[in-house]
């Protein structure tokens, strides 16, 4: 049974995930370019991406679990938030 | 392109904590405040210094969230509605952005700042001065994005009813749009909203406004960072800092008495929609 405490959970997993995906790189990218390696730059851009990205991933998640919870409403919400979060990335 | 020396990339870590402690405990991104930290000091073109702040928003936002979401803090349902116009907001700001002068976009936004930082004033203040409420004195109609959460300050469970969300929803819109003209997180609009308007408590009301700000601000960020205007290095830097100081905003937050942070924050807007408005007279 997916309750409330579970979406909150996969919820909070989603964000620090994300986050800390993101500190991992860019202090790799860091490490790097002060070694004077190549890579350097590009995992640090990697690790910016996927900061931005991970309020998106959060969105997912909302969709995800208001659909397994069938609060309908809110999934639809969810929903439209990352249909436009889409539209304006690719767009923009 | 900016040199990162040891000296500044500290200031950069340093000032980045402080922009992270403050966003965590009031809701905001702090945006208002780094775009001229970074323009006026480190001398950096205005649309790299955007890009920079819209990441240490996304920055204390997940952060932030993350940890709010598990204490119940956050109002996942209310955040979601005013996610919708917030995110459509942000579009049409975007949009906007070309055809509307600057200055009066700016003439506006410290306009409406204004009414908003004294009723926050007034309400934080007499909130000090009386006991706080019993819990559930409110009796209104309940909704489902009505919601509790356990307030150490307080020291017990915080009910809450949430009112006049189509209204909140219409400014959120507002909200979202400024985020995208001004490259800001809209925060410093939505606790306001959250808090006199819905009838959130200042704690609930800033947490979900972190919660929301984290969705306009990486829309915004994305466009930037596509662009190539995302100064990779020095926004590496600030989002350390932010990050930092994000995790230690959140236990501020959680011990820290509501009316006081309710008081800090009108004094924080009041300071923005003066700065806002001497910016274009």
């Amino acid at each position: 049974m997916f309750q409330e405490k579970d979406f909150n959970r996969l919820i909070q997993r989603t964000l620090l995930g994300g986050v800390f995906l993101s500190v991992f790189l860019v202090a790799a990218g860091f490490g790097l370019s002060l070694a004077g390696a190549p890579s350097g730059p590009g995992l640090l851009r990697a690790g910016l991406l996927a900061l931005i990205l991970t309020p998106v991933a959060r969105v997912v998640m909302l969709v995800y679990g208001y659909w397994r919870t069938g609060e309908s409403y809110f999934a639809l919400a969810s929903f439209v938030v990352l249909a436009v979060l889409v539209v304006s990335m690719l767009a923009g | 392109m900016l040199e990162l020396t040891a000296l500044n990339s500290l200031a950069l870590l340093g000032f980045g904590a402080a922009i992270g402690l403050l966003g965590s405990a009031l809701g905001v991104g702090g945006g208002i405040f780094m775009v001229p930290f970074l323009v006026l000091v480190f001398d950096l073109p205005i649309h790299q210094a955007v890009a920079a702040s819209l990441a240490a928003i996304v920055a204390t936002s997940s952060a932030v969230a993350a940890v709010n979401v598990e204490r119940g803090l956050a109002n996942i349902r209310l955040g979601i509605a005013l996610e919708v116009t917030t995110a459509l907001g942000s579009v049409a700001g975007a949009l906007l952005a070309n055809r509307l002068s600057g200055p009066a976009v700016q003439f506006l936004f410290g306009l409406t700042l204004l009414p908003v930082s004294v009723l926050m004033f007034l309400k934080g203040r007499r909130a000090l001065r009386q006991p706080p409420a019993a819990a559930g004195e409110r009796a209104a109609k309940s909704s489902s994005f009505d919601s509790a959460f356990y307030d150490p300050a307080a020291g017990g469970r915080t009910n809450y009813a949430v009112r006049n969300v189509a209204p909140a929803s219409g400014i959120s819109f507002f909200a979202g749009s400024l985020s995208g003209l001004l490259g800001i997180g809209g925060g410093v609009v939505q606790v306001p909203v959250m808090n006199l308007l819905c009838g959130v408590p200042m704690k609930a009301a800033a947490a979900t406004s972190n919660f929301i700000i984290g969705v306009s601000a990486a829309a915004s960020a994305f466009v930037y960072f596509r662009r190539g205007l995302m100064p990779l290095e020095l926004t590496g830097v600030i989002v350390t800092g932010v990050l930092l100081g994000s995790f230690l905003g959140i236990y501020v937050l959680y011990k820290a008495r509501s009316e006081k942070l309710q008081l800090i924050f009108s004094a924080l807007t009041l300071l923005v929609g003066l700065k806002m408005l001497f910016g274009v007279l």
